[in-house]
């Protein structure tokens, strides 16, 4: 297996998610709130 | 897509059984949401601005993905190996950063000037009082709209006719009755209560095929040393060309500019919420769209010319691999999974479109000013999902050569002229209606002539000329035009 290939296949979506969870709780409690609703 | 009938799958009885469950929760859900939807135009076609944050986010991810990532993904994949990564990478990250920046202010602003639709959102964002900006966005997105969901239809009509062996002019009527019973009954709500159940659909198929299939293989290591041995390029993420690479990327500019994403990011109860929703959908959209490749890689190993696939097409992959690996039940599971995918985006698609008949074009134009019955809006609402339908229906029927071409650039028409003007209107003051009016047109001639021209069109995703041109095109024009007077208030309205 290659670097690339772990890389692309491997880190490049954990790093997705990684950012999406580091951005998303830049703002203290934002993830923590519920939301009752279902409309 | 149109190779889909040559698979011929036949399901047994347990695995038809499940499948003809799903599509009765499916309908029960319409008509459980029937009540709610009634009650006016902002319930029928936001869910009245109150869904929950998981429902959004499922919801957004889900409409933008059809049978493209089932099919399309898994065959690219086997095709050209790990540099497919790069055709999903683009979207999955705008994406992520339209629910966490774009997604607010659009909702906050949508909710302070009573807006339901995108082309309501430019009208009151540019004092659009007789149509310059809506007709033109309501004839753009209506065009792209009603090819979406013909295409959505023919679609479906070959994925039953491959499954239960039934002529393609009846699966294409099954398909369509389905998503018209309970997007007319139950509108917005239904759609993304239905989304939610289809979203869940697709990720576990986009899970347990690639497993098994690589288990069965000996594991990951075996199946990365056959596909080096059989071509190193399967192997390399690198291994495209730089056009390639942008082309791929540039998927990624379609997303701020497709109405029945944005239309999700407006129906949250909370806009504080959308930050939950970003990782939820990216985690999301990251799982199913590593799920398709690991299905193409995979599918290399079984198959390694394309020719051992029926009609010798890749797109045929998915469901060849599933009727080989997987038990019956699953494979009615994977056999739903592709009408998951084909219905949740065929139902968004046709109520975007409803409402711009209903609402942009009948209540924000012809009647203008005048008290409207909300009840008689939402019966105006559903005729028109009929209508649609009925439209969609004859337009695949008597002119598919034409909706295929017009699918094939709809998410790059679409994602030209309404991304780059939306983003502007959202974040820069100095934008101008003339400017918005000529980022649309810049967009909508661009893209055309980009696909009629075959050298262009070979040369580069024509969403990406598209896009710049219509951001240089609104940029320039809003510059030599007068600054609108009340744009801080706007903005201020979008923000926290």
């Amino acid at each position: 297996m290659t670097l690339g290939f772990i890389a692309a296949m491997f880190l490049l979506p954990v790093a997705i998610i990684a950012a999406a969870f580091f951005l998303a709780s830049r703002k203290k409690g934002a993830l923590d709130r519920g939301n009752s609703s279902s409309g | 897509m149109e190779e889909l009938a040559t698979t011929e799958i036949v399901l047994d009885r347990t695995a038809l059984a499940s499948f003809v469950a799903y599509l009765v929760v499916v309908v029960a859900i319409g008509v459980f949401a029937t009540r709610f939807a009634s009650s006016g135009l902002a319930e029928f076609f936001v869910g009245g601005r109150r869904m929950n944050r998981f429902v959004v986010a499922l919801s957004a991810v889900v409409s933008g993905r059809s049978a493209w990532l089932l099919l399309g993904v898994t065959g690219m994949a086997y095709q050209i190996g790990a540099s497919a990564v790069w055709a999903v990478t683009g979207y999955i990250v705008a994406e992520l950063f339209l629910f966490l920046y774009y997604a607010g202010r659009l909702r906050r602003f949508s909710e302070a000037y009573d807006c339901i639709t995108i082309p309501d959102f430019f009208a009151a964002r540019f004092h659009d009082t007789v149509g310059i900006l809506r007709v033109p966005l309501v004839a753009i997105i209506l065009v792209f709209m009603v090819s979406y969901v013909s295409a959505q239809f023919v679609a479906g009509g070959k994925a039953f006719s491959a499954s239960f062996g039934l002529g393609s002019t009846t699966g294409l009527l099954l398909t369509a009755g389905i998503v018209l019973l309970y997007t007319v009954l139950g509108g917005f709500l239904a759609v993304s209560l239905t989304d939610l159940i289809q979203a869940i659909f697709m990720i576990v198929a986009l899970v347990i095929l690639p497993l098994i299939a690589i288990v069965d293989r000996g594991g990951l290591r075996p199946v990365v040393d056959q596909l080096a041995a059989l071509d190193p390029t399967m192997i390399d993420p690198l291994a495209l060309s730089a056009g390639a690479l942008i082309g791929f990327l540039g998927i990624g500019l379609g997303s701020p500019g497709n109405p029945h994403i944005l239309i999700r990011y407006m129906s949250i109860r909370d806009p504080e919420q959308l930050r939950y929703s970003a990782v939820v959908g990216t985690v999301w959209n990251v799982v199913m769209a590593w799920g398709a490749l690991f299905i193409g890689l995979v599918g290399r190993v079984y198959f390694p010319l394309p020719d051992l696939l029926p009609a010798g097409d890749p797109e045929n992959l998915y469901v060849t691999l599933a009727r080989q690996e997987l038990h019956p039940v699953l494979l009615g599971l994977l056999i739903a999974s592709i009408f998951a995918a084909i219905m949740s985006t065929a139902d968004s698609q046709l109520l975007v479109a409803a409402s711009s008949i209903v609402r942009d074009l009948y209540q924000g134009v012809f009647r203008r000013g005048r008290r409207l019955s909300p009840r008689r809006l939402v019966v105006y609402s559903r005729v028109a999902v009929v209508l649609l339908v009925l439209f969609a229906l004859l337009f695949g029927y008597l002119a598919q050569d034409l909706v295929f071409w017009l699918v094939l650039f709809a998410w790059a028409g679409l994602g030209a002229a309404i991304g780059p003007t939306s983003i502007l209107a959202l974040y820069w003051r100095r934008t101008t209606r003339a400017g918005v009016l000529a980022g649309l047109l810049a967009a909508t001639t661009v893209t055309f002539i980009w696909r009629s021209d075959e050298r262009l069109n070979d040369s580069l995703y024509l969403l990406i000329p598209g896009f710049f041109a219509a951001l240089i095109a609104t940029l320039l024009v809003s510059l030599v035009t007068p600054a609108p007077d009340d744009a801080d208030e706007m903005l201020d309205k979008m923000k926290k």
